[in-house]
């Protein structure tokens, strides 16, 4: 093994270090009573969802362009239901259901993030 | 532009566009993650041509990719990862050749196309917590970009002996 090699291996342990530390925080901390979905399109505000006890509900989120994306609250998790956009990758995320998922659909801006306690709201901002 | 130089960036700027597709055809474990077997090729590229012909085969299979796709977000993405990853590859392979086995070279570049990928998601939705994201894009592009990098070094022995033949 040359030396550059191992300096990237060990780049590579502590990363590795840092990324699970920062999984395993989001795992240890999720699931608390004030889980709630963030529902924003391009950095704005649309809607904020309590989802502890919210009722089931369905609506569509429209953007410029004739775009939309079908929102589904369910059992205290949300989804992206259906969209007309071409990668459908939002939909593809399914359920969220812990503090710090994210379900984004890039071509309409639209973005749902799911927050609580533990999340590093502010921190970041 | 030598023919040899010509016809072998063709190819490979080819074969990395047809990969692309069939990655594009896999179903993906998260948004945003593949092998990236694109990249393969440019580093192939980088390795027998040197860096011009590295960046004109991740600039134009990025460029084909986008006309066979239709797909603007995938582009950007592709297109800021792609160009940072080959800056980063060549820094590393130009300066410190003797240093760095190719996979290792390919984990730095991987790393830098998750840094650019993420950055870009994180601008268009404005939204800096997106760059959490990079925590799980970093874990599994450093196994595929070591794979990749592996891919990249029997491919470019391969190519080496075949151009060792004589042909007259």
């Amino acid at each position: 093994m040359k030396r550059g090699d191992r300096t990237m291996l060990i780049l590579t342990v502590a990363l590795f270090a840092v990324c699970l530390l920062m999984l395993g925080g989001h795992f240890f901390f999720a699931e608390r009573d004030d889980l709630t979905a963030v529902i924003s399109q391009n950095g704005r505000v649309l809607r904020t969802i309590r989802l502890k006890g919210a009722k089931a509900e369905e609506f569509t989120v429209k953007c410029a362009g004739g775009g939309w994306n079908r929102i589904r609250v369910a059992d205290g998790k949300i989804c992206m239901a259906d969209a007309n956009c071409p990668d459908r990758d939002c939909v593809k995320r399914g359920l969220l259901g812990t503090a710090g998922d994210s379900s984004v659909c890039l071509p309409h801006r639209l973005e749902i993030r799911l927050s609580g306690t533990p999340d590093v709201d502010g921190a970041t901002y | 532009m030598r023919p040899r130089a010509l016809v072998l960036t063709a190819l490979l700027t080819s074969l990395a566009l047809a990969f692309n597709i069939a990655e594009g055809l896999l179903p993906l474990p998260l948004p945003g993650v593949k092998l990236g077997a694109a990249n393969v090729f440019a580093l192939v590229a980088l390795v027998l041509m040197g860096p011009r012909s590295a960046f004109s085969v991740t600039l134009l299979r990025v460029l084909l990719a986008w006309l066979v796709s239709a797909n603007w977000f995938a582009f950007l993405c592709s297109l800021a990862g792609g160009l940072l990853a080959t800056a980063v590859m060549v820094f590393v392979y130009v300066n410190y050749k003797s240093e760095f086995s190719l996979p290792w070279v390919s984990v730095a570049g991987a790393w830098a196309f998750n840094a650019g990928q993420v950055a870009v998601v994180a601008l268009m939705v404005r939204d800096a917590r997106m760059l959490f994201y990079a925590v799980p894009l970093l874990l599994i592009g450093t196994a595929t970009g070591w794979v990749v990098g592996k891919l990249a070094e029997m491919l470019c022995q391969r190519v080496k002996k075949i151009e060792r033949m004589d042909y007259r």
